[in-house]
């Protein structure tokens, strides 16, 4: 079966996605009244996207975590009532037939991760060099 | 890099971690010791993946069956660590392995997420001592 790390990995991309998302429609959605609510909560919200990021990857890891907990077994988590958590199912019985794209998704896993934790730095320094040039504009 | 949670060598993601870890402490220091300078700030951050995937490189291209040169060392002490009872019983389990890595990426977040919020109301002055 592809490791832990492939479905956190597949739910911190979705993740991603979505906080690019907003990122993106951000003045469209400025004055929808729960950013709005968010915004007096918290004016810098736009910056905790990495908790979005890593909530959604959880959403992944919920089968396996059920089962390592001991509350569901193997054979309940492999039901296809659990594609609901990114495909979890689907691609725990790829192992019984295809070996090689098990090993191939568990890689896909690493370099979907390890892209999404540099870009998530890379996302702060750019908005760190902004907020430095805009303060030294202003002055 | 494939878990293996009772092995007695090190897998390619316990060498990561354990670059991971030395990276991480070097950039700690460079932090404190250089908090006027922003580039030390904005960039030192990167150093526990840059030494995280030196340390685990030898991994790529070496057979679990192979003898370890001695000039592997250069790889953040390759051949040491490898069969190492201690250090395979902490970072041989990938489950803490992640544990160790997110814990101390999540550090990052939050110093960036700080230095965000300090930059966006202070600026940044270079050469004097900022956050």
């Amino acid at each position: 079966m592809p490791n832990k790390h492939f479905y956190f990995s597949i739910g911190a991309l979705s993740g991603t996605l979505i906080s690019y998302y907003i990122t993106k429609s951000i003045k469209a959605i400025k004055n929808n009244s729960l950013v709005k609510n968010l915004s007096k909560l918290e004016p810098d919200w736009e910056l905790y996207f990495p908790v979005v990021i890593f909530v959604t990857g959880l959403w992944g890891l919920i089968p396996d975590i059920l089962h390592a907990l001991r509350l569901l077994p193997k054979e309940v988590t492999r039901s296809e009532i659990f594609n609901i958590f990114f495909m979890h199912s689907y691609f725990e019985h790829v192992e019984d037939k295809y070996p090689a794209i098990d090993r191939l998704l568990n890689w896909t896993g690493e370099i979907i991760l390890f892209s999404i934790a540099i870009g998530c730095m890379c996302y702060y320094i750019r908005l760190i060099n902004n907020a430095i040039n805009s303060r030294n504009i202003s002055e | 890099m494939t878990p293996n949670e009772s092995s007695s060598i090190l897998v390619g993601s316990g060498h990561f971690a354990i670059g991971f870890v030395l990276g991480f402490m070097i950039m700690f220091v460079l932090i404190k010791a250089r908090s006027e300078n922003i580039k030390i700030q904005l960039y030192s951050p990167f150093l526990p993946i840059i030494f995280g995937l030196w340390a685990a490189l030898p991994y790529f291209w070496l057979d679990s069956a192979q003898q370890l040169s001695a000039w592997l060392n250069l790889f953040i002490l390759y051949p040491v660590f490898h069969h190492n009872e201690m250090v395979v019983a902490i970072f041989g389990k990938l489950n803490l392995v992640a544990l160790i890595c997110g814990v101390l990426y999540s550090y990052i977040i939050i110093r960036y997420i700080r230095l965000v919020k300090y930059c966006r109301t202070y600026g940044w002055k270079e050469g004097v001592e900022n956050a």
